[in-house]
Order: structure tokens, then sequence, then C-alpha cells
């Protein structure tokens, strides 16, 4: 390859209005409204999950890293109620298998047992799945994790397209195992990196822990809140928005008429970012089961979510699947573990080729795919259940 | 602004692209770090007049997809090779044309258009005719993971991440270029596709 490496390196340096005109486009362009430019950013939530960020599905900013060493904080609520010290596995664990490509059972142990006391539906859709996983969350005693807990989540992901190339599609060929800790202030997080503990500061995971933690375990309750949050969401980015056009004109009334004019978000987006909200949210941290519930419950009520009696689990377990259909090609899919209700993992995957104003899709392609495979409360990063 | 850039300048690629979500304008400091490589990568494929334009795009690809980087990259190379390399696949016809320049040797530009001449100079004078012959005649994923590994000089696992492809297949389409340049060739081929 000598001559094409030589050929290349000889090649001359950009010229200085090369450089100069691309600089002055992408800061043109990145002064544009998102919504002009030819790739929709999704402002939060929908980038994360509709966009394929695989790696445990994080979306972090990596700053700073502190040792391993650091001596961990003592937690300021020693005395409440929820906090334990030691490092108990929550029931939602959905495996304590360690070797995850191996199809693995569920490990609660009590959860089988009183489910026979309850008045358990047979499932046969949404509703009746969520009601059940909220019966059995009634009977179970699942505190929040305290501030200074963390929650420890081992994921298996495919790697999906980064860019440039082809979305996968069929099974999965690369998967990769990560296991993060993410504390639930969410003021630090961390990660196993070749076998040493990463501990960073400021992590910047799309959705915040402790708002997590607040949303109300009633399903309707929830759902509302979610919305609630997603107008916030937009409210800000029309006020960001409003500020720089501002800037740009020169003139607030001329900027405030252009973004008034701007579409407001169609139904099925709505929709889409609060599916994705709360699959998003589970995917990421380790919930009360009550909490879980309630989610699924919301997951249920929102319009085209549907239910079905088997999963496409990238552990192999079995599952039952909620899913819902954005904008008529991409089909994503929440699994769930049939008789612990326990969260096992996602899915997102293109049903028909799409093609409109730059969203593009071939049926098969899979944007997105991963499976919890242990998830727990511990003390200290670096601690396994 | 300018110490504030310094500050980012000693940090990962990955953290600024993290920061560029709050702060898009952050985002410049990943142009200034790899432009110049990407408008280099890019003019080998397409030409230096090409360069301008994709090598550009490729930064107003990223900026758009910044929420999507993958933060186990520290490094945003890989991820800017793929993006780049999306972008010359549409211009594909140019590519190919291109090498046919270059195949056709330096003596016979009369047969390309003067824009054509001057944009291909420069490397047409470069690249052996049977090389560039041989360039034409690989599938596309193959001359991608080629040049990603030739010219860019991504590393395997850059390559599998570049392209979404896993690493293994990166080692069998790297292979099967070198044997096509090798056998459609001959001889000549040996040295310029082994000598690494």
């Amino acid at each position: 390859m000598n001559e094409l490496r030589e050929r290349h390196d000889a090649l001359p340096e950009p010229s200085p209005e090369s450089v100069a005109k691309a600089r002055a486009r992408l800061l043109a362009h990145m002064a544009e409204p998102a919504r002009s430019r030819r790739r929709p950013v999704f402002p939060l939530w929908g980038a994360g999950l509709a966009g394929g960020i695989a790696a445990a599905v994080l979306v972090v900013g990596v700053l700073r890293p502190v040792t391993a060493t650091d001596p961990p904080r003592e937690r300021p609520d020693a005395a409440s109620a929820s906090s334990r010290s030691t490092a108990p596995s929550l029931p939602m664990t959905p495996s304590r298998s360690t070797a995850p490509s191996q199809p693995a059972t569920p490990s609660r142990s009590t959860a089988p047992s009183r489910a026979t006391e309850l008045q358990l539906r047979t499932v046969a859709n949404a509703q009746d799945l969520a009601h059940n996983a909220a019966a059995l969350a009634a009977a179970e005693d699942d505190p929040a994790p305290s501030p200074h807990q963390w929650a420890y989540v081992k994921s298996r992901n495919v790697q999906t397209r980064v860019d440039g190339g082809e979305w996968p599609t069929g099974s999965p060929k690369t998967t990769s195992v990560h296991e993060v800790w993410r504390r639930a202030d969410d003021k630090r997080w961390a990660l196993m990196e070749d076998g040493k503990l990463k501990i960073y500061n400021e992590s910047e995971f799309e959705m915040s822990y402790p708002l997590l933690l607040s949303l109300p375990p009633d399903p309707d309750a929830l759902l509302g809140r979610v919305n609630e949050v997603i107008k916030a969401e937009q409210d800000r980015h029309r006020a960001e928005r409003l500020a720089r056009l501002t800037q740009e004109l020169g003139d607030e009334r001329k900027a405030r008429k252009a973004v008034e004019n701007e579409p407001t978000l169609s139904d099925d987006y709505r929709n889409t970012w609060a599916f994705q909200f709360i699959a998003q949210g589970m995917a990421e941290t380790v919930l009360p089961a009550k909490l879980r519930a309630a989610m699924y419950g919301a997951i249920a009520r929102i319009p085209g979510v549907k239910y079905e009696n088997r999963a496409s689990d990238l552990a192999g377990r079995k599952g039952v699947t909620l899913y819902r259909i954005h904008t008529g090609y991409l089909r994503e899919e929440v699994f769930i573990a049939p008789k612990t209700y326990a969260y096992l993992g996602f899915r997102t995957i293109v049903i028909r080729d799409h093609d409109v104003n730059g969203d593009k899709g071939k049926k098969g392609e899979i944007r997105n795919w991963g499976a919890q495979l242990e998830a727990a409360i511990v003390d200290k990063p670096g601690r396994r259940p | 602004m300018i110490p504030n850039l310094r500050m980012v300048d000693e940090t990962t690629d990955a953290s600024v692209i993290a920061r560029s979500r709050h702060d898009p304008e952050s985002f410049s400091v990943i142009f200034d770090r790899y432009y110049g490589a990407i408008h280099r990568y890019v003019a080998a494929r397409l030409g230096t007049a090409a360069a301008d334009d994709v090598a550009a795009e490729t930064f107003l690809a990223a900026f758009d997809q910044r929420a999507r980087y993958d933060p186990a990259w520290p490094q945003a190379r890989a991820w800017l090779y793929g993006i780049a390399t999306n972008l010359i696949g549409r211009h594909r016809r140019d590519e190919i044309r291109l090498y046919r320049a270059m195949s056709r040797s330096a003596g016979r530009e009369e047969e390309a258009g003067h824009a054509d001449r001057v944009a291909d100079r420069v490397s047409a004078e470069r690249l052996s005719p049977e090389l560039a012959r041989g360039l034409t005649a690989l599938a596309k994923g193959d001359r991608d993971a080629l040049l990603l590994v030739s010219c860019a000089q991504l590393s395997y696992a850059e390559v599998a991440h570049a392209l979404g492809i896993p690493a293994g297949t990166v080692g069998s389409r790297i292979n099967r270029a070198r044997r096509k340049l090798r056998t459609t060739l001959g001889p000549t081929a040996e040295e310029v596709v082994n000598h690494e």
C-alpha cells in the first residue's frame, strides 16, 4: 500500500480559502435552527435512542476522570429507611449470568411464589402486562436508591452504524458488553474499561436519574409528567432558537415571527418522544419495581403502542414486547420478562423503506439493540451485586 | 473566546463533542483538528476540487450527528473518516473517473476537460496507471476498507467503527482487495500491493 499512502501524503494541504470557506459553512450551519438543517437533531432523548447510541446506552460528557481510589463520600442520609449497607440486587435484576451470550433465566426467587397470591390477568395486551407488573411490584419492598448509591447496569449491545457505513441487519454480528455505574444523584458515573474502573464527574446522561426517580408511580400521572417535561424541553428549545435568531437578524420581532411560524410538533412526534423518554430511562437505570411497572403502564397508554407475545431479546431470553411504530417505519420495542416483569432490553428496527425529508430507512436495518444483563443498586462504583 | 478554546483543546474529541451538544460552537474545535486530514483523504479519492465541498459537508453532517457520537471513542478520527467515506460514496462515478484519468497516464490530458485536468493533475502523476486501473475494479466496500487503511492509516478496529462493520469483515475486505489488485494487475502489482 506504499504507493497509495505516498500519493495520499503528498497531496497538498487544503488552501486557506478552502479552510476558511468550510469553516464559515460550518458556523453558518450551526447557527441555523435545527429544523432547517438537512438532518434534524432530536434535541433530547430522541437522539440517543433513535440514533443508536450503543455504548452502554450512555450519552455522556467525559470530563475530568477522578482516580478510582478516591475515598467514596459518605451517604448523607445513611439513616434513612431506604439506604442499605450491603448491596442487594433489586428484584428487577433480569439476570445474574456472567455468560451473557447464553440465554439466562431471571434470577429473582421471591416473585413467582408471591405472584400466585396476586390477581394476575392473562396477558393479552399492553394494559394487562402493565397491570400484572404493577400488581407484582405492589408486593415488593423495593425502595429507590439513595442519592449516593450507585446503579450498576451491565448490558450487551449490538454495534450499530456510527455513520458512514451500513446499518446492521438480520442477526447481530458484533456485540459488546458494557458495565456502567451511575450514581443516583447523577453527579458521577463510572465505567469498566479493559479491567480498569474509570470514574467520571459531571455525567451527562440524556435522561436525568433524579428526574426519573421523581416520576410518580402511577401510569397516568407518570405519562402526564413525561409530557410536561417534553413540553418544557420544547419551550426551552424555542426560546434558545428565538435568542439565536434575534442575534442573527438583529430584530426581535422578526425573529419571534419566524419562530412562531415554525411548525409545532405533530402528535406522532410527541408520542414518539414520550415513548423514547420512558424506554431510554429504563435502559440506563435501575428503578424500583413500582416505578418501572408504572412506566410500562404509561407506555401502554401512549397512542399506537401494542403488545406482542414474543421478544427478540439480544441475550436470547424469553420475553414479551411493548412496541410502537414511529413515523410509519421505525419500530421501537421494549422487552419485558413474561413472569417477573423485569426489564430485559430494547430494539429499534426499520420495518419498511422510508425516505421523507432526509429521514431515511431501509427495511430490516437495526438502529439499536441492547439487553440489560444485570441491574442492581450497589454502594460503590466497581462493586457488583 | 481564545482562553476558552485553549481549555477545550486540552480535552478529548469525545468530551468536546459532548460539550458541543450544549455549546454548538465548540464543535469548531473538531473542525480545526481534522479538516486538513479529511480534506486530504477526500482529495485522494475524488480530486482536490471536489474535496473542498465534500470535506466541508463531512463536518456539517458530523455536527448534525454529534448527539449520536459514541463516547467510548475518545478520538473522533474514525467517526469522521466514516462520514467522509459515506459522502464519497455519493460521488462514486467521480472517483472512478479520477482513477481512469490516472490510469490513462499523465500525458493524455486532452481526453479530459480542463477542470478535470486541473483537479487531477497532482494526483494523476503520482499513482501508477496499473494501480489506478485496479482500484476501479474493486467493489466499493473493499475499496473503502483498503483506502481507509492505506491512506487514512486507520487500524482495522477503527475501520470497523468507521464503516459500521465487524472487525473480521474489515480483514476479509482488505484481503480481497489486495488479492484482486494482485490478480488483475499481474506481476508488477505484486510489489505495489505487498509493499507495506
